[in-house]
């Protein structure tokens, strides 16, 4: 009769109904707090005070949390007799099913009680056991809404509504070299700060010097729309975005616009060693001599002038011969060099390639690696074959020098012109295929440019899209994937460039070696003026060797000045209301005051009115009475509000010029010229030296060290600040 | 058939009959007594529980009817006491008196108070002096008269039924604390409705004047004691019962905010006592075995209002003992 499981079967369901539904009241208790750390967690997140690993373990610890939460309420015990009670309770059974539970118990337990008192309680546990089916689980245990819900509610819908909010710093640019970083550009056309464009028009007008220095007229160009752009920044004609992509589509330009080939240093440096050579040989001593010294200005007159004396047949027989064999010699060595370089190049190829491979295997699934290894594999099979390629390559090269040759022989034949003619011919049909092959490697150009632009178009649009959607993993994937097929079409179309037939240095060494096989041949005045040609033509590649060196130099320049353009341009200020402007609204002419301290910081001569307010006495010193307004004419009675005046200015005075001296003698020292120049400016002889040498180590710490990005914007500005003013 | 099932047939057996007999009793004294079934449910409940009741209410409502006519049901010697100022102790359980024999020796012989038998009335026991209330004193809780060192048992049953008129409090002395805690209920005697009061003139104005008959004898009515002493009571209920005690002292956890306030002293664990014999009774009468919570709650009132003493504030504000009884019974969770 004590056998109450089927009671205990029911509490059991009641135990588990409340569990699920304590389980349910925790869960949702612990969830408002752990909305409110996910809010904190996505805000660290955002502020990139943590970082996004960091914040996704974050983020699981929370949710792990509110699960613990909801385990532990399922975990939670109930007595029997509670549930006894809710399920008497619930089901109207006077507390008959806890009472029998409770009896089962006790009859179990020793104490011996009276017979009557045990009949009636197993009688009681019999009524129990009678009403049990009676027992309504549900009503003992009814699944309710938990209490907290409405309040995790309104969380999580402020936590949907910050996450849809954008806020946070402006998101690091995944590729460095195409968006440096800096302030996000605003789209918003603003009137940039006139201290941030003064800067910007000290490196336009950087650019602008060495365009003049070196002759440079793509250089000159691009300043110019650069100064035009500057304008309207400032005018607050044109948007941040906007002038960032005219100046992109100008330097694109700019780099475009210049033949590319070999280092320029390198270039140098074979001239040098040709100049070497030459300098053994009395005929090109002073040939020799200016290319050993980098001079091709003078290198370029000297062939001129030995071309002039062919032509004029000043040069004796012996003379010419002995030119010749310089010549030829020269010629030889630079090829010599040239296949001493490819060699070098090929062993630093194969080197490169063993290491990939070992790599590789390292790690066989690479795709990257396989894909440089079959780069670097190309490039060495194109070396390799390069001995071959002359001849391959440049069949109306060979053509154009074999038929001056056999002009040159038919010459002395009967049907000279004939044989002019149809070298004519053959020279026009040369040019055809030059054009052809020049218009091929544009459309190529073009082609590549084109794809170029879209890859960069598509990873911008990746990247917008990467900021609104910042934990997007697989949009993360695939921006990388699209920025490395970007560096690969960049990296080829350099390669591209590097491998173009532009060679001046070749061609360099193919005049010379003509100039020198004309030489050789018979001593008539024909041949004499063949040879004066050839030393011409050799005189103008080093001409065009010498611009190109240059264009290199400025484009290697140029690409480190428009990169610190475009930073500041980022981080330009808009100008603030009432602020910008010679007239300003405030008419405190800040800017003007700005320019004097720039002109007195250069050791000129200030304005003492561009120190006052702007406007007549009235608006400048409200303060004062009429009357006070008034300058006066006499002393003691009236008031002159120039008090503050230049007290360098002498108006009455009558001036006596004075010649002085200047002090001769070591100078100031170093340290004395840096304090004087804090106090009175950038513009003394002394400072200008020194900042010289500053400049040296800057730009050295500048390449060599790895300053962060953000920095060099700042330390560049110092010292642009710092500059000695010349003007 | 087994012991055990012989036994609970027994039990079952003596439930009905128990049932029946108070159902007996009940019906007889609604002969008499029309409209307070509730006090005649209390009355009869503390007499089966073996204590005494307390009726509060005002003349005229049949509160010395009813326990005249339960004396008649119940087949048992009956003494009504008539408190007023002058009443001596004496008076009630009874003095030595000097009486002569035959031979003329005189010598002291006892004679009993109306004390001495089974059903008291002590009607408005508050017109008596203190001195006379506490005469019931031992009477109540001892069951016997100590009279010059000499100890008189009752004849059991012993059962005071006093009544008292809460309105004319002038020359009344309110009962002390230790007296109204021997009282198991306190019952208050309600005005009774329309159609009670028809019956009442019917019967009392008529020419047939209903008799009660006697339906219980006093061997009956000790068993029946017995039997109610003998039904168990779950852990948990009487759990229950314990908190409720427990919520009427103010300076317990279990303390309700109303007891706080207002109670200076809470029920003494006779409190506890008429809770359970009071549930006890009903859970027998009601078909059950055992005790339910329920039965706590409906004889919480009855078995506590008299032993709730309010403070100064609780006076003053007019709080009835049965709004902190209700308002505990409303708080206190029937499981913890």
């Amino acid at each position: 009769m004590t056998d109450v499981r089927r009671i205990h079967a029911l509490l059991g369901k009641v135990r588990r109904r409340l569990r699920l539904q304590q389980a349910l009241e925790w869960g949702t208790t612990a969830a408002i707090p752990g909305v409110a750390a996910a809010l904190i967690v996505l805000w660290l997140g955002r502020m990139e005070i943590i970082s996004a690993p960091a914040a996704r373990a974050a983020s699981l610890g929370v949710a792990a949390a509110v699960a613990l939460a909801a385990a532990l309420g399922a975990l939670r015990r109930f007595p029997t007799a509670l549930l006894a009670s809710r399920l008497d309770r619930a089901s109207g059974l006077a507390d008959r099913l806890g009472t029998a539970v409770d009896f089962a118990a006790r009859l179990a337990r020793p104490p011996v009680l009276h017979p009557e008192t045990v009949a009636l309680m197993e009688a009681a546990i019999a009524d129990g056991l009678r009403a049990a089916p009676r027992a309504n689980v549900r009503a003992a245990a009814p699944f309710r809404v938990p209490r907290d819900l409405r309040a995790l509610g309104a969380f999580a819908a402020v936590g949907a509504l910050v996450c849809l909010l954008r806020f946070g710093p402006e998101p690091r640019p995944a590729v460095r070299a195409a968006v440096p970083p800096g302030p996000a550009p605003s789209e918003q056309t603003e009137a940039l700060d006139h201290d941030d464009v003064q800067y910007q028009r000290d490196i336009v007008d950087d650019m602008h010097r060495v365009a003049a220095e070196t002759g440079d007229t793509a250089l000159e160009e691009m300043a110019k729309k650069l100064d035009e752009l500057l304008d309207k920044a400032e005018k607050g004609e044109i948007s941040k975005l906007e002038m960032l992509a005219k100046m992109d589509a100008l330097e694109q330009a700019y780099q475009q616009g210049a033949a590319t080939d070999a280092d320029s240093d390198a270039l140098m440096s074979q001239l040098k060693e040709q100049g070497k050579e030459l300098a053994k040989h009395e005929p090109t001593k002073k040939l020799g001599e200016a290319l050993q010294k980098g001079d091709l200005d003078a290198a370029r007159k000297e062939m001129e002038g030995l071309a002039d004396k062919l032509e004029k047949g000043a040069l004796k027989p012996e003379e010419q011969k002995k030119l010749a064999d310089a010549l030829e010699k020269a010629a030889e060595k630079q090829r010599e060099a040239a296949k001493k370089q490819d060699a070098k190049e090929a062993e630093a190829l194969k080197k490169e390639i063993a290491r990939l491979e070992k790599k590789l295997q390292k790690d066989p699934r690479n795709e990257e690696l396989k894909r440089t290894l079959a780069q670097e594999k190309r490039k060495l099979d194109k070396l390799q074959r390069k001995p071959e390629r002359p001849d391959e390559q440049r069949p109306l090269d060979r053509l154009t020098r074999n038929l001056e040759r056999a002009a040159e022989n038919l010459k002395r034949k009967d049907d000279e012109d004939k044989l002019r003619k149809w070298a004519d011919e053959m020279r026009k049909q040369e040019n055809k295929h030059k054009e052809l092959a020049q218009k091929q490697e544009a459309k190529e150009d073009a082609e590549q440019k084109q794809k170029i632009d879209q890859q960069k178009d598509e990873v911008r649009r990746l990247e917008d899209k990467l900021k609104k959607e910042p934990g997007n993993e697989e949009l993360k994937r695939t921006l990388a994937k699209q920025q490395r097929e970007l560096e690969k079409l960049e990296r080829e179309q350099r390669d591209k460039q590097e491998s173009r037939p532009g060679r001046v240095l070749e061609r360099l060494a193919r005049a010379t070696e003509k100039a020198a096989e004309s030489l050789k041949q018979k001593n008539d005045e024909q041949q004499r003026q063949q040879s004066a040609q050839n030393m011409r033509r050799a005189a103008d590649e080093t001409r065009k060797a010498q611009d190109q060196m240059r264009q290199q130099q400025n484009q290697k320049r140029m690409k480190s000045q428009l990169a610190d353009l475009k930073d500041a341009i980022r981080r330009a200020k808009p100008r603030p209301q009432g602020r910008g402007g010679r007239q300003t609204a405030r008419g405190d002419g800040r800017s003007e005051r700005i320019k004097e301290w720039e002109r007195r910081a250069g050791g000129h001569k200030g304005d003492a009115e561009s120190w006052r307010p702007q406007g007549n006495a009235a608006d400048k010193m409200p303060w004062l009475r009429k009357d006070q307004q008034q300058s006066g004419k006499q002393w003691g009675d009236e008031h002159d509000p120039n008090v503050t005046g230049d007290p360098t200015k002498l108006a009455d005075a009558k001036f006596k010029e004075d010649q002085l001296e200047g002090q001769k003698g070591k100078g100031p020292s170093r340290r004395a010229t840096i304090i004087t120049s804090a106090k009175r400016g950038f513009a003394s002889e002394s400072y200008s030296k020194v900042y010289a040498d500053y400049q040296k180590v800057i730009e050295q710490v500048m390449n060599l060290e790895k300053v962060p990005p953000g920095y060099r914007y700042y330390i560049k500005r110092y010292f642009e600040r710092i500059r000695p003013h010349t003007d | 058939m087994t012991n055990v099932a012989l036994m609970n047939q027994n039990v079952d057996a003596q439930i009905d009959a128990f049932r029946k007999d108070v159902t007996d009793l009940g019906a007889e004294i609604a002969k008499m007594i029309v409209g307070h079934e509730d006090i005649v449910e209390g009355v009869v409940t503390a007499v089966l529980a073996g204590g005494h009741a307390l009726l509060e209410g005002v003349p005229g409502l049949g509160k010395t009817m009813l326990v005249r006519t339960l004396a008649e049901c119940i087949d048992a010697t009956f003494a009504r006491i008539q408190f007023t100022p002058d009443l001596m102790p004496a008076d009630i359980l009874g003095t030595n008196m000097i009486i002569e024999d035959e031979r003329g020796q005189k010598m002291f012989s006892f004679s009993r108070g109306p004390i001495f038998a089974n059903i008291v009335l002590a009607d408005e026991i508050n017109r008596a002096t203190p001195k006379t209330q506490s005469a019931l004193l031992e009477a109540m809780q001892e069951h016997s008269v100590t009279l010059a060192k000499t100890t008189y048992q009752l004849d059991p049953p012993f059962f005071v039924l006093a009544t008292q008129n809460p309105l004319e409090m002038e020359g009344t002395y309110p009962l002390p604390e230790a007296q109204l805690d021997r009282f198991l209920f306190k019952l208050k005697v309600r005005f009774p409705g329309r159609e009670a009061l028809h019956v009442i003139l019917d019967r009392t104005t008529g020419e047939d004047v209903p008799h009660p008959a006697r339906v219980v004898t006093k061997p009956r009515l000790l068993e029946m004691r017995e039997l109610v002493r003998r039904v168990p009571v779950a852990r948990n209920v009487q759990d229950y019962a314990v908190r409720v005690l427990q919520a009427t002292h103010p300076e317990e956890s279990e303390a309700t905010p109303m007891a706080k306030k207002y109670v200076r002293y809470g029920s003494s664990p006779r409190g506890a006592q008429a809770l359970l014999l009071g549930a006890k009774i009903r859970a027998l009468l009601q078909g059950r075995y055992a005790v339910a919570v329920d039965d706590i709650r409906a004889v919480a009132a009855p078995a506590l209002r008299h032993r709730l003493i309010l403070n100064f504030e609780g006076e003053a504000e007019g709080i009835a003992t049965d709004a902190v009884v209700d308002e505990i019974l409303a708080k206190v969770p029937e499981t913890r």
